[in-house]
Protein backbone atom coordinates (compact mmCIF):
# COMPACT_ATOMS: atom_id res chain seq x y z
CA UNK A 1 0.00 0.00 0.00
CA UNK A 2 0.94 3.61 -0.29
CA UNK A 3 3.36 4.76 2.35
CA UNK A 4 2.12 8.32 2.25
CA UNK A 5 5.47 9.65 1.16
CA UNK A 6 5.91 12.56 -1.17
CA UNK A 7 5.82 10.15 -4.13
CA UNK A 8 2.18 9.35 -3.56
CA UNK A 9 0.75 11.98 -5.78
CA UNK A 10 2.91 13.51 -8.41
CA UNK A 11 2.54 17.25 -8.29
CA UNK A 12 2.43 19.22 -11.47
CA UNK A 13 5.98 20.32 -10.67
CA UNK A 14 7.61 16.96 -10.67
CA UNK A 15 5.47 15.92 -13.63
CA UNK A 16 7.20 18.63 -15.58
CA UNK A 17 10.51 17.31 -14.35
CA UNK A 18 9.66 13.85 -15.65
CA UNK A 19 8.78 15.24 -18.99
CA UNK A 20 11.98 17.23 -19.14
CA UNK A 21 14.01 14.20 -18.08
CA UNK A 22 12.45 12.09 -20.75
CA UNK A 23 13.54 14.61 -23.31
CA UNK A 24 17.08 14.56 -21.95
CA UNK A 25 16.92 18.11 -20.61
CA UNK A 26 17.74 17.25 -17.02
CA UNK A 27 21.16 16.46 -15.64
CA UNK A 28 22.05 12.81 -15.39
CA UNK A 29 20.42 10.72 -12.73
CA UNK A 30 23.78 10.23 -11.09
CA UNK A 31 23.86 13.81 -10.00
CA UNK A 32 23.43 12.89 -6.35
CA UNK A 33 22.29 16.34 -5.35
CA UNK A 34 19.15 16.01 -7.49
CA UNK A 35 15.79 15.45 -5.91
CA UNK A 36 14.39 11.93 -5.92
CA UNK A 37 12.33 12.70 -9.01
CA UNK A 38 15.23 12.64 -11.43
CA UNK A 39 16.62 9.13 -10.92
CA UNK A 40 13.40 7.29 -11.44
CA UNK A 41 12.60 9.34 -14.53
CA UNK A 42 15.65 7.62 -15.96
CA UNK A 43 13.49 4.50 -16.18
CA UNK A 44 11.17 6.18 -18.61
CA UNK A 45 12.70 5.18 -21.97
CA UNK A 46 12.82 1.53 -20.93
CA UNK A 47 9.23 1.67 -19.71
CA UNK A 48 8.08 3.34 -22.92
CA UNK A 49 9.72 0.61 -24.97
CA UNK A 50 7.05 -1.82 -23.74
CA UNK A 51 4.37 0.25 -25.43
CA UNK A 52 6.28 0.43 -28.69
CA UNK A 53 5.99 -3.35 -28.95
CA UNK A 54 2.25 -3.50 -28.24
CA UNK A 55 0.02 -4.24 -31.21
CA UNK A 56 -2.14 -1.30 -32.25
CA UNK A 57 -5.61 -1.52 -30.77
CA UNK A 58 -8.94 -0.96 -32.48
CA UNK A 59 -8.24 2.77 -32.33
CA UNK A 60 -4.62 2.87 -33.42
CA UNK A 61 -1.54 3.45 -31.36
CA UNK A 62 -1.33 6.41 -29.00
CA UNK A 63 1.85 8.23 -28.01
CA UNK A 64 2.75 7.28 -24.48
CA UNK A 65 4.00 10.15 -22.35
CA UNK A 66 4.67 10.28 -18.66
CA UNK A 67 1.15 11.60 -18.15
CA UNK A 68 -0.82 9.30 -20.45
CA UNK A 69 -3.62 7.71 -18.48
CA UNK A 70 -2.66 4.11 -19.11
CA UNK A 71 -5.51 2.30 -17.37
CA UNK A 72 -8.36 4.77 -17.84
CA UNK A 73 -7.62 5.07 -21.57
CA UNK A 74 -7.37 1.31 -21.97
CA UNK A 75 -3.81 1.42 -23.37
CA UNK A 76 -2.83 -0.84 -20.50
CA UNK A 77 -5.61 -3.41 -20.20
CA UNK A 78 -6.04 -6.01 -17.52
CA UNK A 79 -3.91 -8.47 -19.48
CA UNK A 80 -0.96 -6.46 -20.73
CA UNK A 81 -0.75 -4.79 -17.33
CA UNK A 82 0.81 -8.06 -16.17
CA UNK A 83 3.04 -8.29 -19.20
CA UNK A 84 4.20 -4.80 -18.28
CA UNK A 85 4.99 -6.06 -14.77
CA UNK A 86 7.13 -8.78 -16.39
CA UNK A 87 8.77 -6.19 -18.62
CA UNK A 88 9.74 -4.12 -15.57
CA UNK A 89 11.21 -7.18 -13.89
CA UNK A 90 13.14 -8.29 -16.96
CA UNK A 91 14.37 -4.96 -18.22
CA UNK A 92 14.91 -3.06 -14.98
CA UNK A 93 15.51 -5.95 -12.61
CA UNK A 94 12.91 -4.60 -10.19
CA UNK A 95 10.41 -7.06 -8.73
CA UNK A 96 6.85 -5.79 -8.33
CA UNK A 97 5.01 -6.93 -5.24
CA UNK A 98 1.42 -8.14 -5.84
CA UNK A 99 0.33 -5.57 -3.25
CA UNK A 100 1.66 -2.86 -5.52
CA UNK A 101 -0.36 -3.93 -8.56
CA UNK A 102 -2.98 -1.27 -7.89
CA UNK A 103 -4.89 1.10 -10.16
CA UNK A 104 -3.09 4.03 -8.54
CA UNK A 105 0.44 2.72 -9.11
CA UNK A 106 -0.17 1.96 -12.79
CA UNK A 107 -2.38 4.91 -13.67
CA UNK A 108 0.43 6.57 -15.65
CA UNK A 109 4.15 6.13 -16.29
CA UNK A 110 4.69 8.93 -13.79
CA UNK A 111 3.02 6.84 -11.13
CA UNK A 112 5.00 3.77 -12.21
CA UNK A 113 8.22 5.77 -11.89
CA UNK A 114 7.16 6.79 -8.38
CA UNK A 115 6.51 3.15 -7.53
CA UNK A 116 9.91 2.10 -8.87
CA UNK A 117 11.60 4.85 -6.90
CA UNK A 118 9.96 3.56 -3.74
CA UNK A 119 10.90 -0.01 -4.62
CA UNK A 120 14.55 0.79 -5.12
CA UNK A 121 14.51 2.90 -1.99
CA UNK A 122 15.48 6.46 -1.23
CA UNK A 123 18.81 5.24 0.15
CA UNK A 124 19.87 4.24 -3.33
CA UNK A 125 19.12 7.58 -4.86
CA UNK A 126 21.79 8.29 -7.37
CA UNK A 127 22.75 4.65 -7.79
CA UNK A 128 20.37 4.03 -10.64
CA UNK A 129 22.00 3.72 -14.02
CA UNK B 1 -0.12 -39.73 -32.30
CA UNK B 2 0.37 -40.96 -28.76
CA UNK B 3 -0.03 -38.85 -25.66
CA UNK B 4 3.40 -37.77 -24.43
CA UNK B 5 4.56 -38.80 -20.96
CA UNK B 6 5.78 -35.31 -20.09
CA UNK B 7 4.90 -31.70 -20.88
CA UNK B 8 5.60 -28.30 -19.39
CA UNK B 9 1.87 -27.60 -19.09
CA UNK B 10 -1.25 -29.76 -19.33
CA UNK B 11 -4.49 -27.94 -20.11
CA UNK B 12 -7.68 -29.77 -19.17
CA UNK B 13 -10.33 -28.88 -21.75
CA UNK B 14 -10.21 -27.13 -25.12
CA UNK B 15 -12.95 -24.52 -24.99
CA UNK B 16 -12.20 -20.79 -25.41
CA UNK B 17 -10.28 -20.44 -22.12
CA UNK B 18 -8.25 -23.63 -22.60
CA UNK B 19 -7.39 -22.75 -26.19
CA UNK B 20 -6.15 -19.29 -25.20
CA UNK B 21 -4.01 -20.72 -22.40
CA UNK B 22 -2.60 -23.54 -24.54
CA UNK B 23 -2.21 -21.50 -27.72
CA UNK B 24 -0.39 -18.57 -26.11
CA UNK B 25 1.96 -20.80 -24.13
CA UNK B 26 2.75 -22.93 -27.18
CA UNK B 27 3.42 -19.77 -29.17
CA UNK B 28 6.18 -18.96 -26.68
CA UNK B 29 7.73 -22.38 -27.16
CA UNK B 30 6.32 -24.03 -24.04
CA UNK B 31 5.36 -27.70 -24.53
CA UNK B 32 1.61 -27.90 -23.99
CA UNK B 33 -0.79 -30.85 -24.06
CA UNK B 34 -4.55 -30.24 -24.14
CA UNK B 35 -6.79 -33.09 -23.02
CA UNK B 36 -10.50 -32.93 -23.84
CA UNK B 37 -13.04 -35.54 -22.86
CA UNK B 38 -15.13 -34.63 -25.92
CA UNK B 39 -14.32 -34.11 -29.59
CA UNK B 40 -14.63 -31.00 -31.72
CA UNK B 41 -16.97 -29.91 -33.12
CA UNK B 42 -19.25 -30.09 -30.07
CA UNK B 43 -22.34 -28.13 -29.10
CA UNK B 44 -22.06 -25.26 -26.63
CA UNK B 45 -24.50 -22.59 -25.58
CA UNK B 46 -23.50 -18.92 -25.31
CA UNK B 47 -23.55 -17.75 -28.93
CA UNK B 48 -23.49 -14.02 -28.24
CA UNK B 49 -19.80 -13.14 -28.49
CA UNK B 50 -19.15 -9.56 -27.34
CA UNK B 51 -16.50 -7.66 -29.35
CA UNK B 52 -13.80 -7.88 -26.66
CA UNK B 53 -13.00 -11.32 -28.06
CA UNK B 54 -11.28 -9.88 -31.17
CA UNK B 55 -8.30 -8.81 -29.08
CA UNK B 56 -7.82 -12.39 -27.91
CA UNK B 57 -8.44 -13.79 -31.40
CA UNK B 58 -5.62 -11.51 -32.64
CA UNK B 59 -3.27 -12.85 -29.97
CA UNK B 60 -4.10 -16.47 -30.77
CA UNK B 61 -3.89 -15.91 -34.51
CA UNK B 62 -7.54 -16.84 -35.00
CA UNK B 63 -8.86 -13.61 -36.50
CA UNK B 64 -8.73 -14.59 -40.18
CA UNK B 65 -10.30 -17.99 -39.55
CA UNK B 66 -13.12 -16.41 -37.56
CA UNK B 67 -13.73 -13.84 -40.29
CA UNK B 68 -13.76 -16.61 -42.89
CA UNK B 69 -16.40 -18.53 -40.93
CA UNK B 70 -18.77 -15.67 -41.76
CA UNK B 71 -20.67 -15.74 -38.48
CA UNK B 72 -23.61 -13.36 -38.14
CA UNK B 73 -22.46 -9.83 -37.30
CA UNK B 74 -24.80 -8.20 -34.84
CA UNK B 75 -25.84 -4.58 -34.61
CA UNK B 76 -25.93 -4.49 -30.81
CA UNK B 77 -28.27 -5.44 -28.02
CA UNK B 78 -31.94 -4.80 -27.37
CA UNK B 79 -33.37 -5.38 -23.92
CA UNK B 80 -37.01 -5.30 -22.91
CA UNK B 81 -37.06 -5.47 -19.13
CA UNK B 82 -40.49 -5.22 -17.50
CA UNK B 83 -41.64 -3.27 -20.54
CA UNK B 84 -38.72 -0.80 -20.58
CA UNK B 85 -36.91 -1.08 -23.91
CA UNK B 86 -33.28 -0.01 -24.30
CA UNK B 87 -30.53 -0.55 -26.85
CA UNK B 88 -26.77 -0.90 -26.72
CA UNK B 89 -24.33 -0.25 -29.55
CA UNK B 90 -20.75 -1.38 -28.92
CA UNK B 91 -19.49 1.16 -31.45
CA UNK B 92 -20.29 3.89 -28.94
CA UNK B 93 -17.79 2.34 -26.53
CA UNK B 94 -14.83 2.40 -28.91
CA UNK B 95 -15.23 -0.97 -30.59
CA UNK B 96 -14.54 -0.91 -34.31
CA UNK B 97 -15.13 -4.60 -34.94
CA UNK B 98 -18.58 -6.11 -34.57
CA UNK B 99 -19.85 -8.50 -31.96
CA UNK B 100 -20.88 -11.87 -33.36
CA UNK B 101 -23.60 -14.42 -33.06
CA UNK B 102 -21.36 -17.45 -33.45
CA UNK B 103 -22.32 -21.08 -33.79
CA UNK B 104 -20.22 -22.27 -30.89
CA UNK B 105 -19.41 -25.72 -32.26
CA UNK B 106 -17.55 -24.01 -35.10
CA UNK B 107 -16.22 -21.03 -33.14
CA UNK B 108 -14.66 -23.28 -30.50
CA UNK B 109 -13.32 -25.64 -33.15
CA UNK B 110 -11.54 -22.75 -34.86
CA UNK B 111 -9.90 -21.74 -31.57
CA UNK B 112 -8.78 -25.34 -30.97
CA UNK B 113 -7.24 -25.56 -34.45
CA UNK B 114 -5.42 -22.27 -33.86
CA UNK B 115 -4.03 -23.48 -30.54
CA UNK B 116 -2.79 -26.58 -32.36
CA UNK B 117 -1.33 -24.49 -35.15
CA UNK B 118 0.65 -22.61 -32.48
CA UNK B 119 2.12 -25.93 -31.37
CA UNK B 120 -0.20 -27.16 -28.62
CA UNK B 121 -0.98 -30.88 -28.85
CA UNK B 122 -4.68 -31.71 -28.50
CA UNK B 123 -5.92 -35.17 -27.58
CA UNK B 124 -9.68 -35.71 -27.68
CA UNK B 125 -11.82 -38.34 -25.99
CA UNK B 126 -9.38 -38.22 -23.11
CA UNK B 127 -10.85 -37.74 -19.64
CA UNK B 128 -8.68 -36.46 -16.79
CA UNK B 129 -9.49 -38.52 -13.71
CA UNK B 130 -7.23 -36.86 -11.13
CA UNK B 131 -4.09 -34.81 -10.65
CA UNK B 132 -1.47 -35.81 -8.10
CA UNK B 133 0.39 -32.74 -6.89
CA UNK B 134 3.99 -33.55 -6.09
CA UNK B 135 5.65 -30.18 -5.73
CA UNK B 136 7.66 -29.47 -8.88
CA UNK B 137 6.07 -32.13 -11.05
CA UNK B 138 2.35 -32.94 -11.18
CA UNK B 139 0.95 -36.22 -12.45
CA UNK B 140 -2.13 -35.80 -14.60
CA UNK B 141 -3.99 -39.11 -14.73
CA UNK B 142 -6.37 -39.79 -17.60
CA UNK B 143 -8.36 -42.47 -19.32
CA UNK B 144 -8.54 -42.84 -23.07
CA UNK B 145 -11.20 -45.43 -23.79
CA UNK B 146 -10.15 -48.39 -21.68
CA UNK B 147 -6.53 -47.26 -21.47
CA UNK B 148 -5.26 -45.34 -18.48
CA UNK B 149 -2.17 -43.17 -18.44
CA UNK B 150 -0.47 -40.19 -16.86
CA UNK B 151 1.44 -37.10 -17.96
CA UNK B 152 4.07 -35.50 -15.77
CA UNK B 153 3.79 -31.72 -16.03
CA UNK B 154 5.08 -28.67 -14.21
CA UNK B 155 1.72 -26.88 -14.37
CA UNK B 156 -1.91 -27.85 -14.86
CA UNK B 157 -4.43 -25.35 -16.19
CA UNK B 158 -7.98 -26.46 -15.52
CA UNK B 159 -10.23 -25.24 -18.33
CA UNK B 160 -12.72 -28.08 -17.94
CA UNK B 161 -15.76 -25.80 -17.83
CA UNK B 162 -18.74 -26.65 -15.65
CA UNK B 163 -17.17 -30.06 -14.96
CA UNK B 164 -14.60 -28.27 -12.80
CA UNK B 165 -12.28 -31.29 -12.66
CA UNK B 166 -9.74 -29.85 -10.20
CA UNK B 167 -12.24 -28.00 -8.04
CA UNK B 168 -14.20 -31.20 -7.58
CA UNK B 169 -11.05 -33.13 -6.72
CA UNK B 170 -9.90 -30.44 -4.29
CA UNK B 171 -13.45 -30.01 -2.97
CA UNK B 172 -13.36 -26.27 -3.58
CA UNK B 173 -16.34 -26.11 -5.94
CA UNK B 174 -19.30 -24.18 -4.57
CA UNK B 175 -22.69 -24.25 -6.24
CA UNK B 176 -24.02 -20.76 -5.63
CA UNK B 177 -27.43 -20.93 -3.92
CA UNK B 178 -28.20 -17.28 -4.69
CA UNK B 179 -28.68 -17.94 -8.37
CA UNK B 180 -31.73 -20.17 -8.40
CA UNK B 181 -31.96 -20.45 -12.15
CA UNK B 182 -32.36 -23.19 -14.70
CA UNK B 183 -31.96 -22.81 -18.37
CA UNK B 184 -33.82 -24.38 -21.29
CA UNK B 185 -33.20 -23.58 -24.92
CA UNK B 186 -33.49 -24.79 -28.48
CA UNK B 187 -32.53 -23.88 -32.04
CA UNK B 188 -35.38 -22.67 -34.24
CA UNK B 189 -35.79 -22.41 -37.99
CA UNK B 190 -37.62 -19.40 -39.42
CA UNK B 191 -37.74 -17.16 -36.40
CA UNK B 192 -37.98 -13.49 -37.28
CA UNK B 193 -35.67 -11.05 -35.52
CA UNK B 194 -35.27 -7.42 -34.41
CA UNK B 195 -32.81 -5.01 -36.00
CA UNK B 196 -31.30 -2.13 -33.99
CA UNK B 197 -34.23 0.17 -34.72
CA UNK B 198 -36.77 -2.38 -33.59
CA UNK B 199 -37.95 -3.39 -37.06
CA UNK B 200 -38.76 -7.06 -37.52
CA UNK B 201 -37.22 -9.05 -40.38
CA UNK B 202 -37.31 -12.59 -41.73
CA UNK B 203 -34.29 -14.70 -40.81
CA UNK B 204 -33.28 -14.74 -44.49
CA UNK B 205 -32.39 -11.01 -44.19
CA UNK B 206 -29.86 -11.56 -41.42
CA UNK B 207 -27.00 -10.35 -43.68
CA UNK B 208 -28.96 -7.41 -45.05
CA UNK B 209 -30.28 -5.99 -41.79
CA UNK B 210 -27.93 -6.92 -38.93
CA UNK B 211 -29.82 -8.39 -35.99
CA UNK B 212 -29.55 -7.54 -32.31
CA UNK B 213 -29.28 -9.90 -29.40
CA UNK B 214 -32.75 -9.58 -27.90
CA UNK B 215 -33.31 -10.11 -24.19
CA UNK B 216 -36.75 -10.00 -22.65
CA UNK B 217 -37.76 -10.34 -19.00
CA UNK B 218 -40.57 -12.85 -18.60
CA UNK B 219 -43.91 -11.96 -17.05
CA UNK B 220 -44.41 -15.68 -16.35
CA UNK B 221 -41.44 -15.46 -14.00
CA UNK B 222 -42.28 -12.08 -12.40
CA UNK B 223 -39.48 -10.55 -14.52
CA UNK B 224 -36.78 -12.50 -12.66
CA UNK B 225 -36.43 -14.95 -15.49
CA UNK B 226 -35.71 -13.84 -19.02
CA UNK B 227 -35.47 -14.93 -22.63
CA UNK B 228 -32.59 -14.71 -25.11
CA UNK B 229 -33.08 -14.54 -28.85
CA UNK B 230 -29.88 -14.90 -30.90
CA UNK B 231 -30.14 -15.25 -34.70
CA UNK B 232 -27.33 -17.47 -36.05
CA UNK B 233 -26.43 -18.24 -39.67
CA UNK B 234 -29.10 -20.91 -40.21
CA UNK B 235 -31.18 -21.02 -37.05
CA UNK B 236 -32.00 -18.88 -34.03
CA UNK B 237 -30.95 -19.79 -30.50
CA UNK B 238 -33.91 -19.08 -28.23
CA UNK B 239 -33.80 -19.90 -24.57
CA UNK B 240 -35.17 -19.09 -21.14
CA UNK B 241 -33.43 -18.54 -17.84
CA UNK B 242 -36.06 -19.44 -15.26
CA UNK B 243 -36.23 -19.57 -11.48
CA UNK B 244 -36.50 -23.06 -10.05
CA UNK B 245 -39.95 -22.18 -8.68
CA UNK B 246 -41.22 -21.31 -12.14
CA UNK B 247 -39.80 -24.53 -13.60
CA UNK B 248 -41.53 -26.52 -10.86
CA UNK B 249 -44.83 -24.74 -11.49
CA UNK B 250 -44.54 -25.31 -15.26
CA UNK B 251 -43.85 -29.00 -14.72
CA UNK B 252 -46.97 -29.36 -12.56
CA UNK B 253 -49.10 -27.69 -15.17
CA UNK B 254 -47.75 -29.18 -18.43
CA UNK B 255 -46.47 -32.63 -19.35
CA UNK B 256 -43.91 -31.77 -22.03
CA UNK B 257 -41.28 -29.10 -22.63
CA UNK B 258 -42.99 -28.32 -25.94
CA UNK B 259 -46.07 -27.22 -23.99
CA UNK B 260 -44.08 -25.43 -21.27
CA UNK B 261 -41.92 -23.56 -23.79
CA UNK B 262 -44.93 -22.63 -25.89
CA UNK B 263 -46.83 -21.43 -22.83
CA UNK B 264 -44.10 -18.88 -22.09
CA UNK B 265 -43.88 -17.82 -25.74
CA UNK B 266 -47.63 -17.25 -25.89
CA UNK B 267 -47.45 -15.05 -22.77
CA UNK B 268 -45.08 -12.59 -24.48
CA UNK B 269 -46.45 -10.61 -27.45
CA UNK B 270 -42.97 -9.93 -28.91
CA UNK B 271 -42.11 -13.64 -28.88
CA UNK B 272 -45.45 -14.50 -30.47
CA UNK B 273 -44.59 -12.16 -33.30
CA UNK B 274 -40.97 -13.27 -33.72
CA UNK B 275 -41.80 -16.97 -33.51
CA UNK B 276 -45.03 -17.06 -35.54
CA UNK B 277 -43.46 -19.36 -38.18
CA UNK B 278 -40.65 -20.81 -36.06
CA UNK B 279 -40.10 -24.55 -35.78
CA UNK B 280 -37.80 -26.29 -33.32
CA UNK B 281 -34.81 -28.05 -34.90
CA UNK B 282 -34.81 -31.86 -34.70
CA UNK B 283 -32.32 -32.02 -31.83
CA UNK B 284 -34.97 -30.65 -29.46
CA UNK B 285 -34.47 -28.79 -26.19
CA UNK B 286 -31.32 -28.47 -24.08
CA UNK B 287 -31.10 -27.91 -20.34
CA UNK B 288 -28.59 -26.70 -17.77
CA UNK B 289 -29.24 -26.68 -14.04
CA UNK B 290 -27.14 -25.19 -11.27
CA UNK B 291 -24.79 -23.41 -13.63
CA UNK B 292 -23.84 -20.74 -11.08
CA UNK B 293 -20.82 -21.59 -9.03
CA UNK B 294 -17.14 -21.06 -8.52
CA UNK B 295 -14.05 -22.54 -6.96
CA UNK B 296 -13.07 -21.15 -3.56
CA UNK B 297 -9.44 -21.41 -4.60
CA UNK B 298 -8.54 -20.73 -8.24
CA UNK B 299 -4.78 -21.20 -8.14
CA UNK B 300 -2.30 -23.11 -6.02
CA UNK B 301 1.15 -24.64 -6.30
CA UNK B 302 1.19 -26.27 -9.74
CA UNK B 303 -2.26 -25.21 -10.96
CA UNK B 304 -4.46 -22.44 -12.29
CA UNK B 305 -8.20 -22.55 -12.98
CA UNK B 306 -9.77 -20.60 -15.84
CA UNK B 307 -13.13 -20.12 -17.54
CA UNK B 308 -16.20 -21.75 -16.04
CA UNK B 309 -13.92 -24.10 -14.09
CA UNK B 310 -12.88 -21.03 -12.07
CA UNK B 311 -16.42 -19.65 -11.87
CA UNK B 312 -19.56 -18.70 -13.73
CA UNK B 313 -22.60 -16.99 -12.31
CA UNK B 314 -25.11 -15.69 -14.78
CA UNK B 315 -25.47 -15.42 -18.56
CA UNK B 316 -27.22 -12.01 -18.49
CA UNK B 317 -24.25 -10.01 -19.86
CA UNK B 318 -22.86 -12.67 -22.20
CA UNK B 319 -19.41 -12.26 -20.69
CA UNK B 320 -18.65 -15.98 -20.21
CA UNK B 321 -16.66 -16.54 -23.42
CA UNK B 322 -14.58 -13.36 -23.25
CA UNK B 323 -13.96 -13.68 -19.52
CA UNK B 324 -12.79 -17.23 -20.23
CA UNK B 325 -10.50 -16.04 -23.02
CA UNK B 326 -9.11 -13.39 -20.68
CA UNK B 327 -8.55 -15.91 -17.87
CA UNK B 328 -6.85 -18.34 -20.25
CA UNK B 329 -4.55 -15.58 -21.49
CA UNK B 330 -3.75 -14.47 -17.95
CA UNK B 331 -3.00 -18.08 -16.95
CA UNK B 332 -0.70 -18.36 -19.98
CA UNK B 333 1.14 -15.29 -18.71
CA UNK B 334 1.31 -16.62 -15.13
CA UNK B 335 2.36 -20.17 -16.05
CA UNK B 336 4.84 -18.86 -18.62
CA UNK B 337 6.45 -16.58 -16.05
CA UNK B 338 6.52 -19.37 -13.44
CA UNK B 339 8.33 -21.64 -15.91
CA UNK B 340 10.80 -18.90 -16.81
CA UNK B 341 11.41 -17.62 -13.29
CA UNK B 342 10.42 -20.41 -10.85
CA UNK B 343 11.78 -18.47 -7.89
CA UNK B 344 8.94 -15.96 -8.33
CA UNK B 345 6.15 -18.53 -8.62
CA UNK B 346 4.22 -17.45 -5.53
CA UNK B 347 4.18 -13.84 -6.68
CA UNK B 348 2.78 -14.59 -10.15
CA UNK B 349 0.21 -16.93 -8.68
CA UNK B 350 -0.94 -14.25 -6.24
CA UNK B 351 -1.29 -11.72 -9.06
CA UNK B 352 -3.30 -14.20 -11.13
CA UNK B 353 -5.49 -15.10 -8.19
CA UNK B 354 -6.27 -11.55 -7.11
CA UNK B 355 -7.10 -10.43 -10.61
CA UNK B 356 -9.36 -13.43 -11.19
CA UNK B 357 -11.10 -13.11 -7.83
CA UNK B 358 -11.74 -9.45 -8.66
CA UNK B 359 -13.20 -10.37 -12.07
CA UNK B 360 -15.41 -13.08 -10.62
CA UNK B 361 -16.59 -10.82 -7.82
CA UNK B 362 -17.57 -8.16 -10.36
CA UNK B 363 -19.44 -10.80 -12.35
CA UNK B 364 -21.22 -12.01 -9.23
CA UNK B 365 -21.82 -8.50 -7.91
CA UNK B 366 -23.40 -7.06 -11.03
CA UNK B 367 -25.60 -10.06 -11.69
CA UNK B 368 -27.63 -10.15 -8.49
CA UNK B 369 -28.50 -7.67 -5.75
CA UNK B 370 -28.34 -10.20 -2.91
CA UNK B 371 -25.43 -12.41 -1.98
CA UNK B 372 -26.82 -14.39 0.89
CA UNK B 373 -24.36 -17.25 0.53
CA UNK B 374 -21.21 -15.19 0.89
CA UNK B 375 -20.53 -11.49 1.28
CA UNK B 376 -19.08 -9.84 -1.77
CA UNK B 377 -15.40 -8.93 -1.67
CA UNK B 378 -16.33 -5.41 -2.72
CA UNK B 379 -12.87 -4.04 -2.12
CA UNK B 380 -11.30 -6.54 -4.52
CA UNK B 381 -14.09 -5.95 -7.05
CA UNK B 382 -13.63 -2.17 -6.81
CA UNK B 383 -9.85 -2.38 -7.32
CA UNK B 384 -10.33 -4.58 -10.35
CA UNK B 385 -12.97 -2.24 -11.78
CA UNK B 386 -10.59 0.69 -11.34
CA UNK B 387 -7.96 -1.13 -13.37
CA UNK B 388 -10.28 -1.17 -16.36
CA UNK B 389 -10.75 1.67 -18.80
CA UNK B 390 -13.35 4.39 -18.46
CA UNK B 391 -15.11 3.15 -21.59
CA UNK B 392 -15.19 -0.39 -20.31
CA UNK B 393 -16.78 0.80 -17.10
CA UNK B 394 -19.33 2.88 -19.00
CA UNK B 395 -20.17 -0.17 -21.10
CA UNK B 396 -20.72 -2.36 -18.05
CA UNK B 397 -22.77 0.36 -16.37
CA UNK B 398 -24.93 0.86 -19.46
CA UNK B 399 -25.44 -2.88 -19.89
CA UNK B 400 -26.31 -3.40 -16.24
CA UNK B 401 -28.92 -0.64 -16.28
CA UNK B 402 -30.67 -2.26 -19.24
CA UNK B 403 -31.66 -5.27 -17.16
CA UNK B 404 -32.23 -3.09 -14.08
CA UNK B 405 -29.13 -4.27 -12.29
CA UNK B 406 -27.26 -0.97 -12.45
CA UNK B 407 -27.67 -0.38 -8.73
CA UNK B 408 -25.52 -3.45 -8.03
CA UNK B 409 -22.60 -1.97 -9.90
CA UNK B 410 -23.17 1.46 -8.36
CA UNK B 411 -23.03 -0.08 -4.90
CA UNK B 412 -19.67 -1.70 -5.64
CA UNK B 413 -18.23 1.54 -6.93
CA UNK B 414 -19.30 3.70 -4.00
Amino acid sequence: MYSGSCHCSATSDNRENYAAASQGKLPSARNGAMSTTAPHAAYLPLLQRFFDDLPAGDNGKPDITIETQLLASGVLDSLNLFMFVSHIEDELGIAIDPEDVTPENFASLGNVCDLLARQTGAAQTGAVK
Amino acid sequence: MTIPATADVVVIGSGPSGCMAAGLLAKKGVSVVMLDKQTHPRMRVGENIIPHFWKFADMLGATEDIQAANFVQKAGGRVNWSGDVSMLNFGEFGFRRRALHADREEFDHILARCAQRNGAQLFENVAVTRVDFNGDLQEVHYTQGKQAGAIAARYVIDASGQAGVLARQLKTRIINPDFRFRSVWGYFHNSKYFDYDGNIHDHADVRVHPPVTYQLSLSQDNHSGWCWHIPLREVTSIGFVLTKETVTALKKRFDTWDERFNHIVQSEPSLVELMADATLRDDGYYFINDFAGHSEKIAGPGYFMVGDAAGFFDPIYSIGVTLGMYAGSLAAWAAGECLRKPQNEARYRTMFERQMVGRLEIARGVALPHHASAPLDEDRARKTLNMGSTKEFDLLHTASKMSKRGHNLERIVH
